[in-house]
């Protein structure tokens, strides 16, 4: 993992003095709202529904145990025990008060964390494939590559005022788990026939009001030019992205309207002029950063494979968890853990303080120190040895956390929709609590497979509708939340956007209506191989909209 | 009729909190100054824009509510929710202490 | 310095010129053309007058002829005239509009250009950081806040930079991104 030198350690430190003024200024009455609000934005603080929201970032998502032990305590001193892991691999905690901030800072600080640039007009926190460095798919870890984007883009004097917020998403891997083709940029690392390493680049991704998938401007871009080629894109943006309308102002919109060749063409222009700058990456540095995600040193454990097979013979619950939630790691004798926080009928992406420090104590324990918070809202533990896995699924199971449900109907994402948000117009979770009861019976999601719900309650997407195998968003109708449906959306390597399969349907009946869809896709598959997603791509949405809304006919 | 009561967060915690007859912010809508017409829903409005103007509430905004005999119900679900706190059951439940009996 | 001038009862604050060095004389006056400029010796004219301008002009007028440019606009007719400019004033309407911090690293960072960068508009002391780096000289401040914090030093800095950028310097062994304020 990275760890803060002192440069970093006075950087932070710098701001969260600063933020600490600010605070004291606001509280005393010389900064009005007005004034403060940008100033709050641009450390994570929102104002919600009930309460300030406090956004802490949590870089391409990787945490030591040490981190989430305090993120725990951060939960349950200042907030009220809980918080919510987020689809930008983000925790969000919803009750703080504005005065507690700058503590809340202080401590996240102490242990190399911050909330800067998680919200405002700006460079995000950069989310990565949650499996870098273990996934056995992969052809390097991306993450060294997102720490150097993440330090390059920290008060960015020429971009901490774009058109509107930018989102950077890597992945090392060709099965692409961080959704890259939703990013303002989305970076495939990948080596070229001289086994060097460099990017496809993708650009104009994203989810919202307009959803787009980004295109691909450049199939390999050497690693040194990172940071002035993404420097070139995004200062075409700053200068040409539309400011005049906030649903407009995203780059896909810029991409759309000037097209794709001729942005590329000014991106390339950019570039020639910035690639032999100051921002050329030195191999020296590269190789640096790479050092602190260098794997660490597995020892060998082969008598896992026989404790394996044997506890799962005698343990059905263990056998379901380790088939659904874990998958191969890099060495054969260890395997990559999914925590889901999807327990059927529970809040999707939160965890409680005690939640958090138990998956501290196995991390460190069985993990090598490392967790990661994936987009999905799950955690991971990236090093569990075969061998120790059933000791680390008892621990879980104690305290809710061994649902085993990774990639099934349950494992819904959510956003915190109505019951928190400002911008919601809808219930996200409730809806989400619904269906997981629904389908809950491990025997009912085993056979329906691999399916991604994905709920929003408002137009803006944080919960990526769009791009679910089953999307809803939340609207409000003459007073009522309406639930609007989309089918064979996907976010993996070959994105698509949902498609509406007509009129929304009341909350009363949306469960109703995502069972019709889901009995329609068993009733046609033409094996259980055939996920949800390959049937509907192969038969199109007219079976479900005729299960949905009766033949076309009537339905016309 | 609609009759509007006025409703912000408070600055120091954010705390949803609701203008009172008493012209105190309280956290509950009993007892809340109610508007009946648009005299005393300039009144409120007012009160919101001093309140903020002298930082003990943010976001201050006049929302319509029904009186259903004698209890206020807010129009928008979105104001019910603030009244009522998320729909859902939040809080973690607690694993009790090992002392406890 | 007073911070506020008295009209009509109501306070108009007073516009300051800002630099590294501190608050300085402003010998500049914004005018529509050079014609309603009087005798000033020092003018900024809107982009298009400016263009409008004859190349010899420009070049023998015995006053200085500064540019003023809107966020909206082009810089791209100016690069080939750089060396006949003596001050850009790039406009920040609104604090958050941040173009004109890509228009000025474009001016000085890849065009050399030698003149006064002016940063004018909405500046105020949270960005005044952003803007030295991104090249410019100086800023035409309006903002109470501002204009104190200014006087008193006092800008909010970071003891290190992520980026290269004016004013900054590489240390020895640190990362090739990396820059700490200049002495």
């Amino acid at each position: 993992m990275y760890r803060y030198d002192e440069f970093d350690h006075a950087f932070v430190a710098a701001r969260v003095e600063q933020f600490k003024d600010q605070v004291e200024r606001r509280l005393s009455g010389e900064l009005t709202e007005d004034q403060f609000k940008p100033l709050r934005l641009m450390n994570g603080v929102y104002l919600q529904l009930h309460a300030y929201m406090l956004r802490v970032a949590v870089p391409y998502g990787t945490l030591s145990g040490r981190q989430m032990r305090k993120l725990g305590h951060i939960a349950r001193t200042y907030d009220r025990g809980y918080g919510h892991f987020t689809t930008r691999q983000n925790i969000q905690y919803n009750w703080p008060a504005l005065a507690d901030i700058p503590k809340i800072l202080d401590e996240l600080a102490e242990v190399e964390m911050h909330a800067m640039q998680t919200s405002g007009n700006c460079i995000r926190n950069v989310t990565a494939d949650h499996f870098s460095g273990v996934a056995a798919d992969e052809v390097a870890d991306p993450r060294p590559f997102a720490e150097i984007l993440r330090q390059w883009s920290s008060l960015h004097p020429e971009f901490s005022y774009l058109p509107r917020k930018f989102k950077i998403a890597v992945t090392g891997a060709e099965h692409d788990r961080a959704a890259i083709q939703t990013h303002d940029i989305g970076l495939h690392l990948k080596k070229n026939e001289a086994g060097e390493l460099g990017f496809a680049v993708y650009v104009g991704g994203g989810q919202g009001r307009t959803p787009m998938v980004a295109k691909k401007i450049r199939d390999f871009l050497p690693a040194e030019d990172l940071l002035s080629y993404t420097t070139a894109i995004v200062r075409v943006y700053n200068l040409h992205g539309r400011r005049d309308n906030k649903y407009k102002a995203r780059i896909k919109i810029l991409v759309h309207e000037t097209g794709v060749e001729e942005l590329t063409r000014q991106i390339e222009a950019e570039w020639q002029a910035l690639k032999e700058s100051d921002l050329k990456l030195p191999q020296g540095d590269i190789d640096a950063i790479m050092t602190y995600f260098r794997p660490p040193v597995l020892p060998e454990r082969p008598e896992g494979w026989g404790a394996l097979a044997a506890a799962k013979k005698a343990d059905a619950g263990f056998a379901a968890w380790v088939d659904q939630n874990v998958t191969p790691h890099k060495n054969p004798d260890y395997g990559v853990v999914t925590i889901s926080l999807k327990p059927i009928g529970g809040i999707p992406g939160d965890a409680s303080a005690e939640q958090m420090e138990l998956v501290a104590d196995i991390a460190e324990k069985y993990s090598q120190d490392e967790i990661r918070v994936s987009h999905e809202q799950n955690l991971v533990l990236p090093h569990v040895a075969l061998a120790d896995l059933h000791a680390v699924y008892e621990l879980l199971l104690a305290d809710g956390l061994a649902t085993a449900n990774a990639g099934l109907i349950t494992d819904i994402i959510a956003c915190p929709g109505l019951d928190y948000c400002a911008l919601a117009n809808a219930r996200s979770i409730p809806v989400a609590q619904r269906i997981s009861e629904r389908f809950g019976a491990a025997e009912r999601q085993a056979e329906i497979g691999e399916l991604k719900i994905k709920i929003s309650g408002c137009i803006n997407a944080c919960g990526h509708h769009h791009v679910g195998h089953i999307g809803i968003l939340g609207v409000e109708k003459k007073g009522e939340e309406l639930y609007q449906i989309t089918l064979g959306g996907s976010a993996d390597e070959i994105t698509t956007v949902g498609e509406i399969t007509g009129r929304g349907f009341s909350s009363e009946e949306v469960v109703d209506a995502i069972e019709k869809i889901v009995d329609t896709y068993l009733g046609l598959r033409t094996s259980k191989e055939e996920n949800f997603l390959a049937a509907y791509r192969r038969v199109g949405a007219a079976p479900f909209k005729e299960a949905l809304y009766g033949p076309v006919s009537r339905a016309a | 009729m609609t009759i509007k009561v006025l409703t912000a967060n408070r600055l120091t915690d954010g705390e949803v909190v609701w203008y009172g007859a008493d012209g105190q912010w309280r956290e509950t809508i009993e007892g809340v100054s109610i508007a009946r017409d648009q005299e005393a829903a300039a009144e409120l409005e007012a009160a919101g824009k001093a309140a903020m103007g002298a930082n003990l509430v943010v976001d201050a905004n006049l929302i319509d509510v029904e009186d259903r005999g004698g209890e206020l119900y807010p129009l928008r679900l979105r104001e019910r929710i603030r009244i009522s706190g998320p729909t859902i059951d939040f809080e973690p439940r607690r694993k009790p202490a090992a002392s406890a009996a | 310095m007073s911070e506020a001038t008295e009209q009509n009862g109501k306070h108009f604050p007073e516009k300051q010129l800002w630099g590294r060095e501190g608050f300085r004389d402003d010998p500049y006056i914004e005018a529509e053309s050079l014609e309603v400029a009087g005798d000033a010796p020092a003018v900024i004219l809107p982009l298009a007058a400016w263009l409008g301008l004859d190349d010899d002009v420009r070049r023998t007028s015995n006053r200085r002829i500064g540019v003023f440019v809107a966020p909206g606009e082009s810089i791209d007719p100016l690069l080939d005239k750089l060396d006949t400019v003596p001050l850009i004033a790039l406009q920040f309407p609104a604090f958050n509009d941040g173009r004109s911090y890509s228009k000025a690293e474009i001016l000085k960072g890849r065009h050399g250009f030698k003149g006064e960068l002016r940063a004018v508009g909405d500046v105020l002391v949270d960005q005044v950081v952003f803007m030295l780096r991104a090249g410019f000289d100086t800023l035409e401040v309006t903002n109470p806040v501002a204009l104190k914090r200014l006087s008193a030093s006092d800008l909010r800095d970071t003891p290190g930079y992520y980026q290269p950028g004016r004013g900054s310097a590489k240390t020895a062994g640190g990362f090739s991104w990396r820059r700490t304020p200049a002495a």
